[in-house]
């Protein structure tokens, strides 16, 4: 019986493709089957698409035509064929921005996950005091940011912050952080992990919560150690959690914007400029719509981009 | 093909692996060590949330002294009785309190809904339609912002409770989200729920609605702490002071006390009180570690 | 998952989105028959303001208006005072602005009128054209008037008596260059301490990390002209500026830029608290010093104003030059028939002399400077009374903060990125100077 169990383990959360129709051979026509079904999924999927349809959509893809014109949010958008495309080649504080953008997010997104990760893991298991930590980690998250980011400026002052007087207590030559162009995006990053690590915690114990124990029971009969447990049983079955919250994660990345604006504002010059606050900026210090539409649809491709290598990856290996 | 014959055995004595080691010195030493790091941690985590509610029993020009001071040379506790008094902070969470229940209803409900026809129906377009949903979270919303406020203002939706409302419940944060955890929940049991003549309907809600509680809690914590903590959704949007949310009114208070920051740290504790207590009620659904799967067939 | 399904996918919204595009709710203004203003009918107004109990000037101008003429409601609708334009601009391009809206700067101004959401102010305007109390030139566009000033705040020289007088210092005279300011500075950093202040957090100056605190000034008092420059991307006019605001950094006259931005510095605080005996600032702290020193925010001591230090380089006019954009109000272009008229006139009041008593009596700075006005503002309890604070606000040579045209607001957004390198001496001032007028030049807006 075990062992049956155990074999299961690898597969469990993957799609039983090719065995669903056999079920179902003999009551229905596979045309049928293909009709009840996209009735059935329409129904269930119609609530939520229609508000979706009209809030998201339809104004999303009104931007892919913006991002074609000179538009000052009034009247009606201008199109002017290439030439916002064409601008954008040339503009340096849009690379500065694009590469900001990656910056942040190569080590945000893996600093971010196995830090969230880890804690989920952590607080998933029978330790004393559990719901007070869960509470303590999500802290971050919903304390409102204009103030924390307030605290954290503080905290990083180069001269009276603290950080700098126990960093000071090691070294003489303590980082600049916010004030210096090489240190205000690490600063920048260690307080959206700090901020968002509980977040994603969240989610990830969620999904621990769906993984059966008998999976761990079987496992452990078959003499699978904690390691051996953690990537046969827990990671396979945090599959689509996983794939999710990489996928929120990556976006959220390349968007981030609420936290540099606050912070630092895109500066010193340029160095903590995003993608997201060069098209914030764009659309409302200078009024200047279309480009703005320009620039985010490059912050589109690039989250469309990285989403869909994930999702190629995620077929693979659900297969 | 059952539940029961693909994931057999005794649950009752299902417990965390780790747990059922005998007890040794060593690990009473980790034990120790762990929880003397956590607490640090969560120290070092909850360090600016301290200063915060420091801050706002300062007098006001304490609050951003340089060089940085932790204790109040004065303790007011004015602040606390004077942001009621001072601001219509009940009407701003009433409001606000609204506006995320609905948000939160809605989005659980038609999120979770729509999330089991692409989890478990197969039907054609099933991952086209699934993709753009996730390509429009990848759209920054300050790009389209205007185009949406114009389209709800010719409907004559702008500054109603209804524009919040909408604007905010229909992402695809959510259904994404149940999604991912439906696939999570094995497909056998829908099978045989299905073997069994369940409707589809009646498989969501008898199978699938019982295991999600966990997600379904995810998702109420999140929605309900975004839409508490949005601001630029209701300052486009609203214009009456009836209908402020407590981050518009907070701001729009600030702003009247420009520069009393002290009332401004005094504001920002208050507005995380309510998160929290929606926060301590939904983690119970978190329950006893590793979940009892609910695998009963 | 197949990728032609996608490629489908993205055709069909594609397509969508340009009809949507197609049928945009805003624009198109009907300034239809414009009805003379008939002061028995009943007519309700609306108005945008914000902060409204901090900032009583809506209420004082519509209470002042609804006194005088009484069958007249105007209904203060209450905007965020940060993101006033991001509100504005949504409700102009949706055709929802009030009848009657401030304008806070120039730049905004300019994107506005172009909006056809505004009505034309023209006939207003032929009335203030040869006052010489007003100075309504900076709303000229072709000819016609979108909006009327109903202040006009510019930047002075805030100093603290009582501290320069303990340091022994003299007190600034309308003489002063930036050099003499320096000096003075200096000689505050030695004194103050031997007075009894803490050496710690107590500084000669407090210059505000905006850039207007030194671009603006460098603009004004040049001399040159933008479209020789500043529409060029030309900016070394600039850099005897940085080079003054890097030496006041650099010996702690003032608190460094970098640690007023990161912690959100006060200018108030600093002022109002005796940490800065000088503060080149706008006339509308005036207001809130009065006020915070009545309340027990500020600190009692007496202070005054002088005109802002010049050019020790050069002198380009005989008044001191300074810079300060006015404050405008707008009648929509969705008004029609008594509603835009009483706008209108509502407008007209709030420009001319009542609406400027009115104002001069809660310390605001008016757009309108006749005599009567000013003894009505020097007459305001706690206000500074001495004749060079008088010269000081009432003569001066005001400058538009940025000149107004194409591509201002992204010039001035690329200057502010370069502001933030210099200040945080991140990059030296040619560099970053350099840099700015680099990527002007990579917008396109620039024509050689």
């Amino acid at each position: 019986m075990s062992h049956t169990a155990a074999a299961q383990v690898d597969q469990r959360p993957t799609d039983s493709e090719g065995q669903e129709p056999s079920h179902n051979k003999g009551k229905m026509s596979s045309a049928a089957i293909s009709r009840r079904n996209f009735l059935h999924g329409v129904a269930f999927i119609t609530p939520n698409f229609l508000g979706f349809i009209f809030l998201c959509l339809i104004p999303v893809c009104a931007l892919f035509y913006i991002a074609n014109t000179r538009w000052s949010a009034f009247g009606n958008p201008v199109f002017t064929g290439g030439a916002n495309w064409r601008r954008l080649m040339r503009d340096s504080v849009f690379k500065d921005s694009f590469w900001n953008t990656i910056y942040y997010s190569v080590v945000h997104i893996p600093l971010t996950l196995v830090l969230a990760f880890g804690l989920a893991v952590l607080l998933n298991s029978k330790l004393k005091g559990r719901s007070f930590f869960r509470t303590v980690a999500f802290f971050p998250y919903i304390t409102s940011i204009v103030a924390i980011a307030q605290v954290w400026n503080m905290l990083f002052d180069a001269r009276s912050g603290v950080i700098n007087q126990i960093i000071g207590i090691f070294t003489d030559n303590v980082p600049g952080w916010l004030g210096s162009t090489t240190w205000a995006m690490p600063a920048v990053i260690i307080v959206a992990t700090w901020r968002e690590a509980g977040y994603f915690m969240i989610l990830l114990l969620a999904g621990l919560q769906t993984i059966p124990s008998e999976l761990y029971e079987a496992a452990q009969l078959d003499g699978a150690n904690a390691w051996q447990r953690f990537w046969k049983v827990t990671v396979p079955c945090m599959r689509p959690t996983l794939f999710f919250v990489m996928v929120t994660l990556t976006i959220g990345s390349f968007k981030i914007l609420d936290l540099t604006l606050i912070m630092t504002g895109g500066g010193p010059g340029t160095s903590t400029l995003v993608l997201a606050q060069y098209v914030y900026k764009v659309a409302f210090e200078r009024g200047d719509f279309g480009y703005s539409g320009t620039v985010s649809l490059v912050l589109f491709a690039l989250c469309m981009v990285v989403t869909l290598i994930q999702f190629w990856y995620n077929n693979q290996k659900e297969k | 093909m059952t539940a029961q014959t693909a994931f057999p055995g005794a649950v009752s004595s299902a417990d965390v692996p780790f747990n059922k080691k005998p007890v040794s010195p060593a690990k009473i030493i980790g034990t120790v060590v762990g929880y003397t790091t956590m607490i640090l941690c969560s120290l070092f985590i909850l360090l600016p949330f301290i200063w915060m509610v420091l801050s706002s029993l300062k007098p006001n020009n304490e609050v951003f002294m340089v060089p940085m001071k932790w204790l109040p040379s004065v303790w007011r506790w004015g602040n606390y009785a004077n942001i009621w008094t001072d601001s219509s902070m009940l009407l701003w969470v009433g409001n606000t309190v609204f506006f995320a229940i609905c948000v939160t209803f809605l989005q659980v409900f038609t999120g979770s809904f729509a999330a089991y026809g692409f989890s478990k129906i197969r039907f054609r377009g099933r991952n086209t339609l699934f993709l753009i949903y996730i390509a429009t979270m990848a759209v920054p919303w300050q790009a389209y912002m205007i185009p949406q406020f114009k389209m709800l203002s010719a409907i004559g939706l702008a500054d109603t409770r209804w524009s919040i409302i909408l604007l905010q419940a229909f992402g695809a944060f959510g259904v994404f989200m149940m999604k991912q955890f439906y696939d999570t929940i094995p497909e056998e049991l829908s099978e045989a729920a299905r073997l069994d003549g369940l409707s589809e309907f009646g498989i969501y809600r008898r199978v699938i609605l019982p295991l999600s509680g966990p997600s379904i809690a995810a998702l109420g914590i999140i929605t309900f702490t975004n839409t508490w903590n949005d601001y630029m959704g209701p300052l486009i949007y609203l214009r009456s002071p009836d209908l402020y949310t407590i981050q518009l009114g907070l701001k729009t208070f600030i702003s009247q006390n420009s520069a009393d920051y002290a009332m401004i740290m005094t504001g920002s504790v208050m507005s995380v009180l309510p998160i929290l207590i929606v926060f301590l009620l939904g983690q119970r659904q978190f329950i006893e570690g590793i979940a009892t799967s609910g695998m009963k067939g | 998952m197949k990728l032609n399904r996608i490629f489908k996918a993205v055709a069909v919204t594609s397509v969508l989105g340009l009809a949507l595009a197609g049928c945009g709710g805003g624009g198109s203004s009907s300034s239809s028959s414009s009805d003379a203003f008939d002061k028995n009918a009943k007519t309700e107004i609306t108005m945008a303001g914000w902060s409204l109990d901090s900032t009583p000037e809506f209420k004082t101008l519509a209470d002042a208006f609804m006194a005088k003429y009484p069958n007249v409601k105007v209904n203060i609708k209450q905007y965020s005072a940060d993101d006033y334009d991001k509100q504005m601009t949504a409700d102009i391009s949706a055709g929802s602005q009030p009848d009657v809206f401030p304008i806070k700067n120039l730049q905004k101004y300019l994107t506005y009128s172009q909006s056809q959401g505004l009505a034309d102010l023209s006939d207003i305007a032929a009335g203030y054209k040869d006052d010489k109390n007003i100075d309504i030139s900076n709303y000229e566009l072709d000819g016609k008037y979108y909006a009327m000033p109903y202040r006009q705040d510019s930047w002075v020289l805030f100093y603290n008596k009582d501290m320069m007088k303990k340091a022994g210092v003299d007190t600034p005279t309308d003489k002063w260059t930036w050099d003499d300011y320096t000096k003075a500075a200096e000689q505050l950093k030695t004194n103050l301490p031997k007075a009894g202040y803490d050496a710690k957090s107590v500084y000669p100056i407090y210059q505000h990390n905006w850039q207007s605190v030194v671009q603006a000034f460098a603009l004004a008092q040049t001399g040159y002209k933008p479209d020789t420059n500043f529409f060029k991307a030309k900016f070394d006019y600039m850099k005897p500026f940085y080079e003054r605001a890097l030496k006041w950094q650099d010996e702690k006259l003032t608190i460094d830029w970098n640690t007023s931005k990161t912690t959100s510095v006060q200018y108030q605080a600093q002022f109002g608290t005796q940490k800065a005996a000088m503060l080149p600032m706008g006339t509308w702290y005036a207001a809130t010093l009065v006020q915070q020193q009545k309340s027990g925010d500020a600190e009692k001591f007496s202070w005054g104003i002088a005109p802002i230090p010049q050019n020790p380089d050069s002198s380009s006019s005989d008044k001191p030059v300074t810079f300060g954009d006015p404050t405008g109000l707008a009648v929509s272009a969705k008004s029609e028939g008594q509603k835009l008229a009483a706008a209108k006139e509502f407008v007209k009041f709030a420009s001319g002399e009542d609406g400027a008593k009115a104002l001069a009596k809660i310390a605001t700075t008016p757009a309108y400077f006749s005599d009567a006005v000013a003894d009505t503002y020097f007459g305001v309890d706690g206000m500074a009374t001495d004749d060079l604070t008088k010269e000081a606000w009432q003569n001066h040579d005001t400058k538009p903060e940025n000149p107004v045209g194409e591509g201002s607001d992204t010039i001035i957004s690329l200057l502010n990125d370069a502001h933030s390198s210099i200040m945080t001496e991140t990059s030296s001032v040619n560099d970053a100077l350099a840099k700015a007028t680099q990527d002007i030049k990579d917008q396109g807006i620039v024509t050689e």
